[in-house]
This record gives structure tokens, sequence and C-alpha cells, in this order.
């Protein structure tokens, strides 16, 4: 399982917390979240993988949120570590930063911020709506866009 | 529920991102059970969302492949461990109880087996004895019965010969031994308005089983036959037969039935009005 979808899910977190130390301590313990709560695995519910990537997501989320995660980040290079209440956060942010060239090819600015947000950040979806001052329901419409726009891709 | 208008909704991917709440992803789960389109839908989004991430791909330093193999085991250890305390501890109890409530029930079963068994035998050794005491009684009430229909034959007999013998027109004539058994004696009861003869042996020498005794009337010296009779019975008056006169009653020991004419060298007994 190691072999299969470490990297996978490293690469997951270590775009969330952009450290190598943190990533590999986050990874270490995604995995034994994994292994001790596997009888919570529902296939019904979805794929493995969708399971796994959430728990590693959460993990790595919870981490930048943590006061251990605050205090690393003031002492960082402030310009790479922008603050995502920053308005101009995305134009901000350099493409290998953000990930993907192929995301950057497909999505619009709008849809790669809304992913950004929602998948690397955490940000609830009525959390996006206010920040960003539109509907609920546009937002929603908006994440299956852009990630339609992905499936196209694959 | 329109199913293409659940699917633009956004809900799908909201699910797959983990931005739903409990109760949504709960909701969501069911709609995809039921509904094969949305399973569909859903597969090409995680479909998406892997390949996103493996394209996101960062290997990791080889060294935490070991850290985490390693902390792996001991991190199972312990929870198995714990765990299965947890587990035997409970078991344990329970199993242990369920022993003992086993022995317990088991031998209460056979502690009253046994008791039930014993009473089954009391009561058949009962029943037994019901009938036996039953089948006694009866014979007992039986024979009391019989003795009792016997008793009232004999008093019936009784007053019969008591209600012949105060009957004003019965005349009682005792006949007493003559030469060949002089201790022998008899009564003969003769009611001259019915001509009815009754005679009551007190004491006769037993017969030969080839002879009887007879009783003769005789009427002006002429003897007439008055029927034979027995002496086995002495209890109750014995009827012979109607006699309209006499002036005397004899007995004499004859052949099995009678004589017509009376044998006088075998005369018992004799006796006058």
């Amino acid at each position: 399982m190691y072999d299969n979808y470490s990297a996978a899910l490293y690469g997951t977190i270590h775009k969330i917390v952009q450290s190598d130390e943190m990533a590999q301590e986050i990874t270490q313990d995604c995995f034994m979240r994994i292994w001790n709560k596997f009888t919570d695995y529902d296939k019904s519910k979805g794929r493995l993988f969708t399971w796994m990537v959430n728990i590693a997501r959460n993990l790595a989320i919870d981490k930048t949120r943590s006061k251990e995660f605050q205090q690393k980040l003031k002492s960082d290079v402030a310009e790479e570590h922008v603050s995502i209440q920053d308005k101009d956060y995305a134009d901000k942010h350099k493409p290998e930063y953000i990930g993907v060239k192929e995301m950057l090819d497909v999505l619009n600015p709008e849809q790669k911020d809304l992913l950004e947000l929602m998948y690397y950040k955490g940000y609830s979806q009525s959390e996006i709506a206010e920040e960003f001052n539109i509907p609920l329901g546009t937002v929603k419409t908006r994440v299956r866009t852009a990630i339609n726009k992905l499936r196209g891709l694959f | 529920m329109n199913i293409q208008e659940y699917i633009s909704s956004g809900v799908l991917e909201a699910y797959v991102l983990g931005a739903l709440s409990d109760e949504e992803n709960e909701q969501v789960t069911k709609m995809v059970a039921a509904y094969p389109e949305l399973k569909k839908e859903l597969d090409a989004i995680e479909e998406a969302m892997y390949q996103h991430a493996l394209s996101n791909s960062k290997t990791p330093p080889a060294s935490l492949r070991g850290r985490i193999i390693n902390s792996i085991p001991e991190a199972e250890e312990t929870k198995v461990v714990s765990l299965s305390i947890k587990k035997k501890s409970g078991l344990y109890y329970l199993a242990a109880a369920s022993v003992i409530v086993a022995l317990f029930s088991a031998s209460f079963a056979a502690y009253f087996w046994s008791k039930w068994q014993q009473a089954e035998q009391k009561v058949l050794a009962m029943e037994q004895q019901n009938t036996a005491i039953a089948q006694n009684l009866n014979l007992v009430n039986n024979k009391l019965k019989q003795d009792i229909t016997i008793k009232e034959q004999s008093i019936a007999n009784l007053q019969k010969d008591l209600s012949l013998v105060l009957d004003t027109t019965t005349t009682i004539i005792k006949l007493n031994g003559l030469t060949i058994s002089p201790t022998a004696s008899a009564v003969v009861l003769w009611n001259k308005a019915t001509h009815d003869v009754f005679i009551d042996v007190k004491s006769l020498p037993t017969p030969p089983s080839d002879k009887q005794y007879q009783l003769w009337a005789l009427q002006n010296g002429k003897p007439v036959d008055a029927g034979v009779f027995d002496v086995l019975d002495t209890s109750y008056l014995q009827k012979v037969k109607n006699i309209e006169s006499a002036q005397a009653f004899a007995v004499t020991l004859e052949k099995k039935g009678g004589s017509p004419t009376p044998t006088f060298d075998a005369m018992y007994l004799m006796g006058k009005l």
C-alpha cells in the first residue's frame, strides 16, 4: 500500500505544508491513521484513494492551522507564504507552486483558486462564497466545472 | 429527483473533496447507492482527483518508507495488546459467567430430573397400591353383598318358617325315634287349610348315598307317600308333598327317589297327632 500510494499522498501533503520535514512527518502520521482506522473504510462510500487522500489532506491542513506551523511560517520567507486572506493571493503564486502545469492550462484563474482553496487550504464552500462574495450555489457549480475540466485531461 | 440536476449541483464534487457535513455525506452515500448514474459520475470525479493527485506525485525520501513500516507494527502491537486485554477481560468474565450459569443449570436440571423420576415411581407405586386396594375392597364388598343376600334369604326363610309356625291352622307333630335309632327326632308342620307339609329334621343318621328318607302320612292305617327329603340341610323346614288328612306321620329309609310303599323294617321315626 505504501508503495502504491505514498508518492501521490506525499505529493498532496507536501503541496499543502510546503515543507519536506513536515510532509514526511505528516505522511507517517497519515499511514498510521490509515492503518489504525482501516476498518472504518466503507467501500460503498467511495474509492480507497479518495478516503486516504482525504485523511492526508485533513492531517496536513490541520497542521497548517497549528501554532507550530504558523510560527514556522513567520520565520520563513514571507513572500512564499502569502496569507490566504490576501486578495491577490492567486496572482502572486508562481505556476510550479500551485502545482500541475496541465491544471493551469485548462483552468482559468478563478477555477484554479477555487480548487486551491478547497483542496489544499481546506476552505469550505461557504467560506469561499463569503470570501469572494459569490453565492454558494455558484461556488458549487464552479467547483464542478473545474473538476469537469480536469476529467477532460486524463 | 432529477438526477441530472443533482449531478450539476456540484454536490458529488464537494463529496469527493470532503467538503460536506456528515449529514450531507450520508445523504450522498444513499443517493449514490440508489442511482447507478450517480455512481458512474462519482467514479469519474474520483478518477479525475486520483489522476490529479498522481500528477502531483512527489516521491518521498527512501528513509520514510522504513520509518513508517517500522512504526506500524509497533503501533499495531500496542493497539492490539490493549485491545486484546480489553476484549480478553470482557470475554473472560462473560465466558466464566456463562460456564458457571451452564454448570448451575445442568446440576439443577439433573437434580430436578432425579426428583421427578422419584416422584414418578412413587406415583406409579401408589397407583398400583390403589388398584390393589380397590380390588380388595371390591372383593370385600362382593362378599359382604353375598353374605347379606344369604342372610336376607335366611331371614326371609326364617320369617316364612315363623309365620308358618305361628299360623293357627298349622299343626306341629313331633316325630320320635323308634328302635332302629332311638335318639333320632324330627318335627312335621302340617297346615290343615292349605295341606302344605314341612319337615324339620332335628336328628337322623346320615343315609347311604343310594338311599333317602321318605315321609309317610297314615290315613286310617294306610300309609300315603308324603315325599322324600334330605338331612343335609337341617336349618330350614323342607317342603314335602301335600297331605289332605292324616292321623300320624312316619319316616322310613327307602331307595333314592322314594318307594310306593314303606319298608316297615326301616322305619326311623313315628309321631301321632
